[in-house]
């Protein structure tokens, strides 16, 4: 069950990925939502991440990895020849699993991508980093220390930091590949209260193993077992009648 | 492999739980019926007495569920039913006052004045007295068919309930029938009539733990 308000942003159709001879990802078709959290759930293994990292082509880097189908971003497909994959990564930003702050200053952090854009205006470099840290939540907590390295940031402010460099780059859409499985419960909330957030501005695609963290947070639910979705539909529908048994299983704990 | 294995487990214990309070609530209906065809007081006092052991029931099996929420957050099939039973108990229990009420109309009535109503009566509390056990049955299973072939047995309950206003009414018209005794024998087909709906209230709340819709309208 699904109800659509917002236009798609990414439209997968009939996606297989292999790693070598082994096939990770079967058939997957879906749409992504502009502004809407999408979560991705399943068992260890079941090709969620994988998936996820299609979506912005960080597979490429990959050897033998291999995809059939198409991977529409606006009804142009990201997989065709002459594609400018940098632009793509611009517009589609990713935050991880551990916190990957570069070991540089606070505002070096945020300014790094603009910087590689060519972006050397002071004035204009300072308001990215006001803007991107305070829609990253975390303004307050380091407007007097910008200078100070981003490693001295606790873990969830360091958190934060990666998706305020994220922002900074002006993306559409944001991928978090189990952004908060290395924080503890105080500084998950938080990346979950931003999330809710962002999602005004950005459209949010999340890997998490945390059953009540997609529930909380997102508006579609995506399962994936063994390489193929399962079930995806409306959050709520998911965790309340889900369709499918396998589904079914999965979230109430009769296996994982 | 199963996970969770002690969500499983206060699942189950909360469903036994349950069985345990509607045994007791059932039981309670049928003596108040012994009690009320038979005039006795002593067993209408039971009655009224086990009450609070059906009031018991619902406040442990409240706190039991409440610390599956808080303690396992359940999700689809286990969240509704968890919920679903945090609902129906409120019929249990009164189910269990309806016992007490019929328990109390037998102190009201005099000796031998009662039993040429019985029979419309008695068809009714043996309907009803079905209705609740099948409920019962439905919700152990959680089956959603048995469920439905409890509501709609009610109209038959409603029928008797109808049948014997009539017949009330015949009778004062008649003066067959001291107005007290129909007074109280009416408030009997009464509570029944309302023990059915109750039933039927229970076998909603299974059709919501198996669909998630309740009175056709879906809840999540």
């Amino acid at each position: 069950m699904m109800t659509i308000e917002n236009k798609i942003v990414f439209d997968i159709k009939n996606l297989d990925l292999f790693y070598g001879n082994f096939k990770a990802l079967k058939s997957i078709s879906l749409p992504i939502y502009e502004k809407e959290v999408t979560a991705l759930i399943g068992p260890s293994g079941c090709g969620k991440s994988t998936f996820l990292r299609t979506l912005n082509r960080m597979n490429d880097l990959i050897e033998n990895c291999k995809i059939e189908g198409d991977i529409e971003y606006h009804e142009e497909n990201i997989y065709k020849t002459g594609i400018d994959i940098i632009g793509l990564r611009t517009k589609v930003g990713m935050v991880f699993q551990k916190p990957n702050p570069f070991p540089m200053s606070i505002f070096d952090n945020i300014t790094y991508g603009p910087r590689c854009q060519g972006i050397k205006d002071k004035a204009v470099l300072n308001e990215i980093v006001r803007t991107s840290l305070e829609q990253a939540a975390l303004w307050e907590e380091v407007k007097d220390r910008l200078k100070e390295s981003a490693l001295s940031l606790s873990g969830g402010q360091q958190q934060r930091l990666c998706i305020a460099r994220t922002i900074a780059m002006k993306p559409e859409v944001i991928l978090m590949d189990e952004p908060t499985s290395a924080l503890d419960p105080v500084a998950t909330a938080k990346i979950e209260d931003l999330v809710v957030e962002l999602k005004k501005n950005y459209t949010i695609i999340i890997v998490t193993h945390n059953m009540q963290q997609a529930a909380r947070i997102s508006d579609k639910t995506a399962f994936f077992l063994m390489g193929e979705v399962i079930e995806y539909g409306d959050t709520s529908h998911i965790f309340s009648t889900p369709d499918h048994k396998k589904t079914e299983e999965y979230i109430t704990g009769r296996f994982g | 492999m199963t996970l969770r294995q002690s969500l499983l487990q206060s699942i189950e214990a909360l469903k036994k739980e349950v069985a345990n309070m509607a045994d007791l609530a059932l039981q309670n209906l049928r003596e108040a019926l012994t009690a009320f065809k038979n005039n006795d007081h002593g067993l209408a006092q039971d009655v009224m007495r086990k009450d609070d052991e059906v009031d018991q029931y619902e406040e442990e099996i409240a706190k039991q569920a409440l610390k599956i929420i808080w303690k396992e957050q359940p999700v689809a099939s286990d969240l509704r039913l968890v919920t679903g039973i945090l609902k129906l108990i409120t019929d249990l229990e009164r189910i269990g006052d309806h016992a007490t009420d019929i328990a109390e109309m037998t102190l009201h009535l005099e000796e031998h004045k009662i039993r040429r109503t019985m029979p419309l009566t008695s068809k009714m509390a043996e309907i009803v007295d079905e209705m609740v056990l099948e409920s019962i049955q439905a919700l152990v299973k959680v089956d959603d068919v048995a469920a439905r072939k409890v509501i709609d047995r009610d109209d038959e309950v409603d029928d008797l309930f109808q049948k014997l206003i009539l017949k009330m009414r015949n009778e004062l018209k008649k003066e067959n029938m001291d107005p007290n005794e129909a007074i109280y024998v009416l408030m009997v087909g009464k509570y029944f009539e309302r023990v059915g709906d109750h039933a039927v209230n229970i076998a909603q709340w299974i059709i919501f733990m198996v669909s998630g819709t309740h009175k056709n309208t879906l809840l999540f």
